[in-house]
């Protein structure tokens, strides 16, 4: 009898400490939930259409853009963040990616060794840069590069200034060089590392506008809230060029 | 931009420009037309990561110079830090003349 209300009340501690392990996973996990690199491509693959763009404009500035309602840049968002954030881990799936992906998957694959950049080998980026059919995949090797900021780099891609065909990744080549050897601020590899998926897309009319902290042109730290009892605010999002 | 900043300055609001990039690209630019940092006269924030844009759900859904960037968008939040207009593009030109956001601002008085 002893030896059972023993057991019972092991079995009991045993698994509270179980149910506790589980809530303080789910108190800590405010960032991306950790995934295994392969599942946020999967996933972003999957969701991820290359096909639902309208397009306008025309010569220079055709330009595509989602419908209203669309929601694939969504998955690009979370793919990004959960491959950024798992560093390291992620380096070696995405290289591979770069060269057997599909074309989405390759321009994924581009955008996120940029933002990992000090732990990434220049020589598949400089192949992707070089070779890649798709220019979208060119020009985010390219940017990629200029985010390590490693000057021996710059031989490199001055060359490609000579081959390049595409006009956009001309220019981010010229952001490459202009760039020297600052290469990708710590402070967004934090961004991701520290963003909370509950965030995205939470704007809403009448509600508390999302609050946010980014570095202005003389590197100054603007925070909407700095505005809160003084000013109103007219937020204006551009594109790049505007 | 200019005519949009003295509309809203006239009504007491700031501007603030947010940028999908790093400044590096900004600063690129501004060099190129013989413009200096100095000569942003309201702040241009760099939104690198797209955690800002993705939080005012924009981010990736416009291709334009080859790479995915933000949908074109204006936001006004008065001073209790209440979003109160919200207008996002469906073409790069589309945004709100610089009349209509003063009219706007003059409805949070």
């Amino acid at each position: 009898m002893l030896r059972r209300a023993f057991t019972r009340r092991r079995s009991l501690l045993l698994l509270s400490c179980v149910l506790l392990l589980f809530s303080c996973d789910s108190l800590l996990t405010a960032a991306e939930p950790r995934r295994d690199p392969a599942q946020w491509i999967k996933s972003f693959s999957t969701q991820w259409d290359d096909t639902a763009w309208n397009g306008f404009g025309s010569g220079r500035t055709k330009a595509y853009i989602r419908p209203m309602d669309d929601e694939g840049w969504k998955a690009r968002m979370h793919a990004l963040a959960g491959l950024v954030s798992a560093g390291q881990k992620s380096v070696e799936p995405l290289i591979d990616l770069l060269s057997h992906g599909k074309p989405a998957e390759r321009v994924l694959a581009a955008q996120a060794l940029g933002y990992l950049a000090a732990e990434v080998p220049s020589g598949p980026l400089l192949a992707a840069a070089q070779d890649d059919a798709e220019a979208a995949v060119r020009l985010y090797a390219v940017d990629a590069l200029g985010m390590q900021g490693n000057a021996s780099l710059h031989g490199s891609l001055e060359k490609l200034l000579e081959t390049e065909s595409s006009g956009d990744v001309k220019k981010h080549i010229g952001y490459a060089l202009a760039r020297g050897e600052h290469g990708v601020d710590r402070q967004v590899l934090e961004q991701f590392v520290r963003w909370n998926p509950k965030t995205l897309d939470s704007a809403r009319l009448g509600k508390q506008a999302p609050d946010f902290a980014l570095p202005s042109l003389d590197g100054e730290t603007i925070r909407l809230s700095d505005f809160r009892g003084k000013q109103a605010v007219v937020l204006v999002f551009i594109y790049g060029d505007t | 931009m200019r005519e949009r900043l003295s509309a809203i300055e006239q009504a007491g609001a700031r501007l603030l420009a947010i940028d999908p990039h790093e400044s590096w690209s900004a600063k690129f630019l501004l060099d190129e037309v013989g413009l200096s940092t100095a000569d942003v006269s309201y702040p241009l924030l760099a939104d690198a990561a797209d955690v800002v844009s993705a939080a005012y759900g924009i981010a990736f859904q416009m291709r334009i110079h080859t790479e995915w960037s933000n949908r074109p968008a204006t936001f006004i939040i008065d001073r209790d830090g209440t979003l109160r207009y919200a207008r996002r593009g469906r073409s790069f030109a589309d945004r709100p003349s610089p009349q209509v956001v003063l009219r706007e601002l003059e409805k949070l008085r």
